[in-house]
């Protein structure tokens, strides 16, 4: 393609631009050269404003667009989850929700250590979420028993021993970063999800009930001790001292000049 | 899905204590006690159409409600016999937390004892493949 040559009009300026085209001469050259476009239209074609997809997957896109965890935490991973409820890591741009009842709940987030005691607690927890429900096993502990593995009476070596694990998250405690991760790749699991299957997640409970010889005793901890004497009487004096006196107090001791030492007691 | 009726707590302050005299009441009998793990639940309770109703004179066990093993009818009957056994091996001791714990732990181990004898074995069906008991192997991998 051949440029086209600049008018002479153009040509009768300085010497120095005596090869400069013209404005009009560039804008030719590029509506010969570049085939330009006319301004984009909103399209109107049926094939782009329908959206065909099965039932399966938008009913999945909008569960896993909202999982709505459960707030349970024992230990320090419950507080790199908590970092997560706030505005910083801000997870309810993921549509996590966090509840405080099981009942709204199908996501558990096992954050911290699970001992034997906390055990029934937590299966109880658990079996309170309406299906379908997933868990996160959430830090070393969760996963097995991380430090406690190697002599505790008591911990749970693995979470996966009480409640069904959908996904690991290993650290210790993992940042909230990687609960982001974890919570991404618990999306895509939902994602596969079909409505299909899920007979499969219904318990089957295989009973047997037989009698026993054990020799019924009273629980150690019954929460009499506040009802203790010397616990009223402690709660008591405590009852009966009127706001601010503490207060009222040193400030007296500070203004009778007495030693730093002695004012700053009460507090 | 099986409600597990609880007793509601004592109260802290037993208004008819003072007209009437405190019934002997059983010790455990305002609690459901029991021993939860993935594949052994046990309480004080007996099963009453399908509800779990506090009885501290029974256990209950309930194997592996999330199917995580396959169940044949004779390697469940031998876990009940098991739970059986261990219940009256304990005969005279407090009925406790501890005590379902014991009996619950040495189940889940018998539990695994079968796995690894090959009776029992994992459910390919399972909501999720956890291999709790440890990765299934063959004669060839051990």
């Amino acid at each position: 393609m051949t440029p086209p040559t600049p008018p002479a009009s153009t040509t009768a300026g300085s010497p120095g631009l005596a090869e400069m085209p013209s404005i009009q001469a560039l804008k030719d050259v590029r509506a010969a050269s570049c085939g330009p476009v006319g301004s984009p239209t909103v399209t109107s074609d049926l094939s782009e404003n329908v959206i065909l997809t099965t039932l399966d997957d938008i009913h999945n896109w909008a569960r896993l667009s909202s999982l709505w965890p459960l707030l349970y935490g024992t230990a320090c991973c419950f507080i790199e989850f908590a970092a997560l409820l706030g505005s910083r890591f801000d997870f309810d741009r993921f549509g996590l929700v966090p509840r405080s009842s099981p009942r709204q709940a199908d996501l558990i987030i096992v954050a911290g250590t699970v001992t034997m005691k906390m055990a029934p607690a937590l299966v109880r927890l658990y079996e309170q979420m309406p299906e379908p429900k997933y868990v996160i096993a959430m830090g070393a502990c969760t996963i097995t028993g991380g430090m406690f593995s190697a002599d505790s009476t008591t911990a749970v070596r693995g979470v996966d021993k009480l409640i069904p694990v959908d996904l690991y998250l290993p650290g210790c405690p993992p940042r909230p970063e990687a609960i982001f991760d974890a919570v991404i790749k618990l999306r895509k699991k939902v994602g596969n999800e079909s409505l299909a299957e899920r007979g499969n997640l219904l318990p089957t409970h295989r009973y047997c009930t037989v009698p026993h010889q054990l020799v019924p005793t009273e629980p150690i901890v019954n929460g009499r001790y506040l009802r203790a004497e010397t616990q009223q009487a402690a709660l008591a004096a405590a009852a009966g001292l009127p706001l601010g006196a503490l207060e009222a107090e040193r400030d007296a001791a500070l203004n009778t000049g007495s030693s730093p030492a002695d004012a700053n007691l009460p507090s | 899905m099986v409600a597990i009726q609880d007793a509601s707590p004592a109260p802290m302050v037993d208004a008819s204590a003072a007209a009437t005299p405190a019934p002997q009441r059983a010790a455990g009998d305002s609690t459901l006690l029991k021993s939860t793990t993935r594949h052994v639940r046990l309480f004080t309770a007996r099963v009453e159409n399908g509800d779990l109703v506090p009885d501290p004179s029974q256990l209950t066990l309930d194997v592996d409600p999330d199917n995580e093993f396959l169940w044949e009818p004779p390697v469940l009957a031998k876990v009940q016999q098991r739970f059986g056994e261990l219940v009256n091996a304990r005969a005279g001791e407090p009925l406790n937390d501890y005590t379902l714990r014991r009996i619950g732990s040495d189940l889940e181990g018998f539990i695994r004892q079968l796995l690894q004898t090959g009776e029992l074995r994992y459910n390919p069906d399972c909501r999720v493949l956890n291999y709790s008991m440890g990765l299934p192997r063959t004669p060839e991998t051990l």
